[in-house]
Order: structure tokens, then C-alpha cells, then sequence
């Protein structure tokens, strides 16, 4: 018996595929950041394809061209009001009902005595006009202050309205969850960075490549700090590897760090030093002096931290080797 | 070197805290002496004039301190004793004299009471 | 101290009276019984539990030499008024005598002090550590709305040969010292005599030697230290108008001063032998009021801890009303007005928002006049409160307040401007930052705007 012809699983298999008015989520492509960067790392936004120069769409479009030829251009911010029209449009102007005729010659038709929703659809409709889909945010109605700017500033948030070097100093600060008292510290820190005589850098300890002028630093309280940091952070730490050496002998493997691990490591050292200092004075901003005098002297480069530093980079360099060994192990 | 009451003090020495090393002296009795003599609290012995010192000891040795007030002391521990009272008993036991419980923690009556009790 | 007592103790002791009434039933088990062995001190005996020993590690020994007496204290207490990193603002006019006349000229605006006022308001210790003195290249103040009425009536009473009387309130952080500070320098560019108790806590809380002072009744007390010093202070802030003029009348004093002298002179000797101190101000007192001497400006900071019982204490333990101070009443009878400047002045005072003893009547009576100055319903005190003062009520009866707010978003937009010009502030100053800044510090409380802005703390 031949197969019978099943009609219904036929266009079960036929789909129509229109376009969907609500956008599905795509997942950006993952942006490869370098794992280790530098005080100035600046990141670059990353731009897609209908970002940045290029041609507008077809309603700006017209407005460049229009411009150009010296007619009206439409307005771009909003959907152009039919009034809009018919002001240019003369023949258009004759015909139009009589209730448009009484409106253009008395009050003007604006965004304020339509409805929310009226907008929000015109808005809509002129996303689908420009090419885009329904969904796409509306810009520029309903918000008597405007919507703000995106990409929001790193420091719009509340809970990270600090540099981010200031956060983590901060954080690094603070003992015993006193983050008020930490954060009175770092205020003082910043202050004595700033009425401190401009530092000497010592060309036996250079700073970061690229630092400003010394003498700008003391008025860049918070860049003098990340120049100290970013300076004495290590590119690497040392992991014993129990027993790969053979015999139970350990390992010394080089291994890479990461921005905030560098500069962890940096404020711990000078946390260690700053805490064998003996205070001048008394009162609560003296661990802060001690703190921000030796930051000072991380720029000088009489600190010891540098010392340290250095241990570190050369231990790491006699290691490289085994960095080998273990990647024959792992074959 | 400040003379108070026949005793030696070194003239940075707060005052208020002179007076309070003689038995029988405490923060209110001290408080009132200076108060006495329009001495500020954190007066150093340095500061105060060689007239108003005297006038200080002189109203001390009129005061029941020291050796006298220990001597009254002994003598109504002994007196409680002699008549045979309950707390004359354990004061001379060393233990607690006012019903305190002594299943544990009676280290301060042992150190103190006593017949010839000497603080 | 409390060996172990052996199990019979108590037998032997507490029945065994000085009197032979009772006996013990035997005495044999006692006397057979083997001696107690003591315990030797150190020795272990074989199989006993050590117990842990704590190793007690003395803490390292700092070498560094211990700072001198009184260093740490000057250390806390320094003013830096110089910032050498800060820029030089351009344009920065400084505050002149023309210039305080017409101060509406400048509001809103950032003026400079001049080294003889700087001077002048370092010795009278006007300037305070939390001001943020040191971040800036030279002291300079704001000029703002209040700033002006307040030179305009300093200016008034000169000419008017009046007293004014104001007591200067507001929230934490307005910057009602500022204000005091801005007074005391119109006074110094104006050629006034100013005294200034930049503390009032100092005066009342039992930090200073006190003495009564015989003859008064009720006793009045003297407080010859704080008097001598602030002799001192008056010699040093006004020396340039004291220099100029000589003892005129003659004074009862416990020390002999020579016809002729200058007053610098007479007050470095009152500031030199403290006993005769406050004989040496009266002195002092009644030749800077003698006629065609110039005018006065008193200023007191914290008002609240003079309003209420001092921590000093009588003969008889009771403390002493602050009023009875005779520095504190010195102050206090020119600004209830019992008193009066004849050449003119002012007497000023600045309450404290932040750490400061409340003065109920204080509080009353500034609530009331802030009232009648509006026209409103007056608050009556509560009838049920028992803590208010009738001599700190009778004594701010009358007096001016001036209320300060936050300030206005153009003097806001001033301050930071010169922030931004002295270097300090890294951010532009636009309409947006500014209107940001004003707005987190609870519409322009300027020491929140200072904090929010320069110490990055929000």
C-alpha cells in the first residue's frame, strides 16, 4: 500500500519564519582581554557594526539631504507630526480635514498633548521605519529629564562611585570591617599625597614607563597613589609545586597575575612596611601618614617594597625552567 | 619633691591621685578637698603654692586616715569577734561575711577577712 | 597570698574562741597526723601533667626616641595654612577695607586674606584644623549672601557707634565659624580691636586653675592661666593698633606699670605674671572703651558650654554656674546687653552642631528670636521641661540670629570654581557637577559640598 500523502505533516515542515517584534537575547562575543595590563590601560568600547560612522538610517538620511539642498529638514528626534508635513506640503495643506486645518492655524500639535502611550507607539513605529524592531528602547518621550547616556560611567553605581585602585586600596585598608575608618584613612592618604613637596623618583628604581612629571603628581592624588602601586606591583608570584621536582623536592613554578592580584600584592607589601614604621604623633591619622609616607617613598624609590620586587622578578626568572618541565609532564 | 601628710611625691604627679594613695581617701573625699581649696581636677603637685599644701595636710591630719581608720577597722572586727557574732565567725574563718554563697569565687574574703584584718 | 586552708581549719579556728569555753573532744588525731607537705615550687613530680606553658614573647622594643612632652599634641593641633603643590588662583582679590564695605560686590565669589590679617586671625587661633586650610596656596574665604549682611552691619555699628549682637546658628557643616572667622577678618582690615575665645569648652570645663575672686558677692571666679594667655593673644593678634596707643587712666593694679606705656606693653604684663592677669584686662578693658578708641569685636565659638553649669566646683561642691566665671560674664553681659561697646562693635557667638552639650534655653531662645525675625507664632517653653536655664535665657534675650543654610548654587558654583583653579578639584565645573555636588550635600551645606568634592568622601 503506497504511503498515504499526509498533507498536515507537510506543512507542519513548512514554517513561516517572520521576522520576531521582540529581539532575542544574543550573547556578545566574549572580548579577549589581556590578563595582565598597566596603570593606563585603556579599554576600548567595543563597537558593532551599525555603531560608529556609516550611513544613518533613511530618516536621517533625508535630513542630510535636505539640509544640503536648504529645505526643512524632518525632524529627527521625534516622529514628524503631521502638522510637520502639511506646513511644507501646500497641496496637502488645502485638502486636509478641517480639524487639522483649525490646528495648524491655533496651537501647534507637540509632545506634550499627546498621551504616553500615543508616543511610545509613534516611537515604536519609528524604530520598525528606521529599519529596527519594535522592541528597541524609545528615545527621548515620557522623561522629563531625558534618559541618561549609555553606556552608564563606571561610577554611576553607588557601590562603585571610587576609582577602582581607591576601592581596593580602601578595602585593603580596612580592619576588622571598619570601612568608614578605612575610608577616613584613605581621605587622609589622598590629602598628604597632596600638600606633600612633589617626590624625586630615583633613577635606580624606575617608575611605570609613560608617568607623568613628577611635580603634576601631588595635584593627581589618586594617580600618584596608582603610579606607586602600579610600580612596585609584581608580574608574578612563585607556587611550590609539592614534589614535581622528584623526590619530594618542590617546584618553584613562575605563574602569571592578574591587574587586581598585582596591585593586592603591592598594597599588602607596603601595608608591611608602613606597619614597622614608628608614628610621629599621636591621634587617629597616624597609620594614614605612615601609609602615605611611604607610598612617597615607593616614588622615590627608597622604599624597601622594591627590594622585594625585585626577589620576586629574579626568583621567577631562574624558575622559567620549570615552567618547561611541567608542560612535558602534562604531555 | 612635695611633702603631703610626711610623705614624698614628685611634682608631676596629678594631685587628686596623691590624695587617693592614703588609705581612707577615695575619689569622692579627694573631689572635696580640691574643691576645698579651688584646685582643678588635673592639677599637677608642681603647680600648687607651698601655703595651700600645708593647708591640704593640716585638713588631712584632722581626718581619720591611715593608721587610724585601720585601728577603728581592727577594732570593730575584733569587737564583732569577741562577742561571738556570726560575722565576727567569719571574718575570723576568712570567709564571706554577708550570706554571699561559697560554692566557689570567695578568693577576695579570703585574702581580706581576718581578725587582724590590715585593708 | 591564699594557700589551701587544711580540711580542719575551721574546727581549730572559728570554734576555738580567745576565751577557753569549748575544747576540742580529742586532740590525738591532730597531733599524729603527718605534716602537710609543701608543695616545692617548680619541682614535678613524675607522671604529672605539665601544664601548657605559655611562652610569653616580650614585645619588640622600639629604639626610636619617644617624642617630647606636648610634641604629639602640637602635632595634632598644627595649622597649615599653605599648600605649595596647590596653583596660584589668578585673579584672587584680597579682602581690604574698601572692599568690606561693599562685600554684595563680591558674593558669590572666592576673596584672599592678606598676611597682616592672616596674622592677625593665626594669634587670635581662628583658624581650625578641619577647615581645610592646608589644600590651598593661601587662606581664602567664600563671600556668600551672609558673608554680606554681616559686613554690611559690621560696617553699620562702626559708623552708628552701636553694639551688635549676633548669635550665628545652623546645621553641622553651614560653616558658622567660617562666618566668625570672616568677621574677625572685616575687623582686622577695618582697624578693630578683636578677642576671640576660639573655644568656649576650654573656659568652663575645669581645665584652667580658678580662683575666687574676694570681695564679690555672689563670689565671682577668676581663671588667671586662661586669662594670662588670652592677655597674651590679644598683645600678639592686635599689636599693630595696641602699639599706637598708651595707658591713659589711672589703675589699682597689683603690679606697677609706668605712665606712658603702650597697651601690647601692658597686656604682655598681665600675660606675664598670671595673678595679676585679670586685674591687668579690666585695665585693658576700660582703656579700649575710653572715647575716640576704636571699635570692639568679641567672638565666641561653641556658645552651648557657656549656657549651663561649668564643671568647676565651689568650696562647698557645688559646681559652678558658668556666668559666675568672670571671663565667661564679661562676655555674656555684652550680649544680653547689660553692657554696651561705646566706641562701637560687636559681640559674636557661633553655636556647635556637632559635639557639644545641648543648652535647652539656648536652643529656646534661638527657636524664638528666629520666630519673632519672621513674624511667626512664637514657641513657648514647655512647662513640663525642667532643665532649662533662667541666667543663659535672660542672657540671650534680644539677641540677632542669623540662620545659616546651605548655600545657593551660584556660590556653590564660586567655591568650586576656585577649587578647580587652585588645582585641588580634578573635574570640570559645569552646571551638572555643580548642581550634583550641591544636591548630595543636602542642598548646599558647604562642609558636606567640601567633603563630597576634595576629601572624596560621600
Amino acid at each position: 500500500m503506497p504511503p498515504r500523502l499526509n498533507f498536515h505533516g507537510a506543512s507542519r515542515s513548512l514554517a513561516i519564519r517572520s521576522r520576531p517584534s521582540i529581539a532575542l537575547r544574543q550573547p556578545g562575543i566574549a572580548q579577549v582581554i589581556a590578563r595582565r595590563g598597566y596603570a593606563e590601560k585603556e579599554e576600548q568600547q567595543p563597537t558593532g557594526p551599525n555603531q560608529g560612522g556609516g550611513i544613518g538610517h533613511v530618516s536621517e538620511e533625508a535630513a542630510d539631504i535636505d539640509r544640503v539642498t536648504g529645505k526643512t529638514p524632518p525632524d529627527i528626534g521625534q516622529g514628524t507630526p503631521v502638522q510637520e508635513i502639511l506646513k511644507r506640503d501646500q497641496e496637502g495643506k488645502d485638502k486636509a480635514p478641517e480639524v487639522i486645518k483649525e490646528d495648524i492655524g491655533g496651537a501647534k500639535a507637540s509632545a506634550e498633548t499627546m498621551t504616553f502611550e500615543n508616543l511610545l507607539a509613534m516611537g515604536q513605529m519609528q524604530n520598525v521605519a528606521n529599519g529596527g524592531l519594535a522592541s528597541d528602547p524609545v528615545a527621548t518621550i515620557g522623561h522629563k529629564y531625558g534618559l541618561p547616556e549609555l553606556p552608564l560611567p563606571p561610577t554611576s553605581n553607588l557601590h562603585y562611585r571610587y576609582d577602582p585602585v581607591i576601592t581596593q586600596v580602601t578595602n585593603l585598608l580596612m580592619k576588622h570591617g571598619k570601612l568608614s575608618a578605612a575610608q577616613r584613612n584613605m581621605a587622609f592618604i589622598l590629602n598628604h599625597l597632596r600638600t606633600a613637596p612633589p617626590p624625586t623618583p630615583s633613577p635606580a628604581h624606575p617608575l611605570l614607563p609613560g608617568s607623568p612629571h613628577p611635580s603634576h603628581l601631588p595635584l593627581n592624588p589618586i594617580g600618584y597613589l596608582t603610579l606607586a602601586i602600579d610600580s612596585i606591583a609584581p608580574l608574578i608570584r612563585i607556587r611550590s609545586q609539592k614534589g614535581a621536582a622528584g623526590g619530594g623536592a618542590a617546584l618553584q613554578i613562575p605563574v602569571p597575575l592578574g591587574l587586581r592580584q598585582r596591585r593586592r600584592q603591592a598594597v599588602e607589601w607596603i601595608l608591611n612596611s608602613a606597619n614597622k614604621k614608628n608614628s610621629r604623633g599621636s591621634g587617629k591619622s597616624q597609620f594614614a601618614q605612615r601609609f602615605a609616607e611611604e607610598i612617597i617613598g615607593v616614588i622615590e624609590g627608597r622604599s624597601s617594597v622594591w627590594e622585594r620586587r625585585n626577589l620576586i622578578h629574579k626568583s621567577g626568572m631562574s624558575a622559567r625552567a620549570n615552567l618547561l618541565i611541567m608542560q612535558r609532564r602534562r604531555k | 619633691m612635695v611633702f603631703i601628710l610626711g610623705i614624698n611625691f614628685p611634682e608631676t604627679r596629678i594631685i587628686q591621685k596623691s590624695l587617693q594613695s592614703f588609705y581612707g581617701i577615695g575619689h569622692q573625699h579627694s573631689s572635696r578637698i580640691l574643691a576645698k581649696y579651688s584646685i582643678i581636677p588635673t592639677q599637677r603637685l608642681g603647680g600648687i603654692s607651698a601655703k595651700t599644701i600645708s593647708a591640704i595636710t593640716a585638713e588631712l591630719s584632722g581626718m581619720t586616715i591611715e593608721t587610724d581608720l585601720r585601728r577603728k577597722m581592727q577594732e570593730n572586727i575584733r569587737r564583732l569577734r569577741d562577742m561571738g557574732s556570726y560575722r565576727g565567725r567569719r571574718h575570723a574563718m576568712g570567709l564571706p561575711v554577708r550570706g554571699q554563697r561559697t560554692r566557689s569565687q570567695i578568693l577576695t574574703s579570703r585574702k581580706l577577712n581576718r581578725v587582724e584584718r590590715f585593708n | 597570698m591564699a594557700t589551701p586552708l587544711p580540711l580542719n581549719c575551721w574546727r581549730q579556728k572559728c570554734l576555738s574562741r580567745p576565751f577557753p569555753s569549748t575544747r576540742l573532744f580529742s586532740t590525738t588525731s591532730t597531733k599524729l597526723a603527718l605534716p602537710v607537705a609543701t608543695k616545692k615550687s617548680g619541682a614535678t613530680v613524675k607522671g604529672q601533667k605539665k601544664s601548657a606553658r605559655i611562652k610569653s614573647k616580650a614585645p619588640p622594643k622600639s629604639t626610636a626616641k619617644p617624642p617630647m612632652p606636648g610634641e604629639r599634641k602640637a602635632m595634632r593641633k598644627r595649622i597649615v595654612l599653605s599648600n605649595t603643590n596647590a596653583l596660584e588662583v589668578d585673579g584672587l582679590v584680597d579682602l581690604s577695607r574698601e572692599m568690606t564695605g561693599s562685600l554684595q560686590n563680591h558674593a558669590g565669589k572666592v576673596v584672599g586674606l592678606e598676611g597682616a590679617t592672616v596674622d592677625g586671625l593665626r594669634a587670635v587661633e581662628a583658624f581650625k584644623t578641619t577647615q581645610g586650610w592646608g589644600l590651598f596656596r593661601r587662606p581664602a574665604v567664600l563671600i556668600r549672601e551672609e558673608s554680606v549682611q554681616l559686613g554690611r552691619r559690621l560696617v553699620g555699628v562702626e559708623q552708628g557707634k552701636e553694639t551688635l549682637r549676633v548669635v550665628v546658628d545652623g546645621a553641622k557643616g553651614t560653616g558658622k565659624s567660617m562666618l566668625l572667622l570672616q568677621a574677625m577678618a572685616t575687623a582686622f582690615v577695618r582697624g578693630w580691636i578683636v578677642l576671640n575665645v576660639p573655644e568656649a569648652q576650654e573656659v568652663v570645663n575645669a581645665v584652667n586653675d580658678y580662683a575666687a575672686i574676694p570681695g564679690t558677692t555672689p563670689t565671682l571666679w577668676s581663671q588667671p592661666a586662661y586669662t594670662a594667655n588670652w592677655l597674651a593673644q590679644i598683645a600678639k593678634a592686635n599689636g599693630p593698633i595696641l602699639n599706637t596707643l598708651k595707658v591713659s587712666q589711672k589703675h589699682n593694679l597689683p603690679i606697677t606699670v609706668p605712665s606712658d606705656t603702650t597697651l601690647t606693653r601692658l597686656c604682655e604684663l598681665g600675660a606675664r605674671d598670671s595673678d595679676a592677669a585679670w586685674p591687668v584686662f579690666q585695665a585693658l578693658w576700660s582703656e579700649i572703651t575710653a572715647p575716640g578708641r576704636p571699635p570692639i569685636l568679641m567672638a565666641v565659638d561653641s556658645l552651648s558650654y557657656i549656657m549651663d553649669l561649668s564643671q568647676y566646683r565651689d568650696p562647698d561642691f557645688n559646681l559652678i554656674h558658668s556666668h559666675d566665671l568672670v571671663l565667661v560674664k564679661h562676655l555674656t553681659d555684652y550680649l544680653s546687653g547689660t553692657r554696651t561697646l561705646p566706641n562701637g562693635g560687636a559681640i559674636l557667638a557661633a553655636t556647635s552642631r556637632s559635639h557639644a552639650p545641648v543648652s535647652l534655653s539656648m536652643n529656646l531662645a534661638i527657636t524664638q528670636q528666629v520666630e519673632r525675625q519672621k513674624g511667626e507664632e512664637i514657641t513657648e517653653r514647655d512647662p513640663y521641661e525642667r532643665k532649662y536655664d533662667q541666667r543663659a535665657e535672660s542672657s540671650l534675650k534680644g539677641v540677632e540670629v542669623l540662620m545659616l543654610k546651605g548655600l545657593s548654587k551660584v556660590e556653590a558654583r564660586g567655591l568650586m570654581e576656585y577649587w578647580a583653579a587652585s588645582g585641588v578639584l580634578r573635574q570640570r565645573v559645569d552646571e551638572r557637577t555643580v548642581a550634583e555636588k550641591w544636591a548630595l550635600a543636602g542642598n548646599g551645606v558647604v562642609g558636606e559640598i567640601q567633603r563630597g568634592a576634595l576629601r572624596m568622601r560621600i
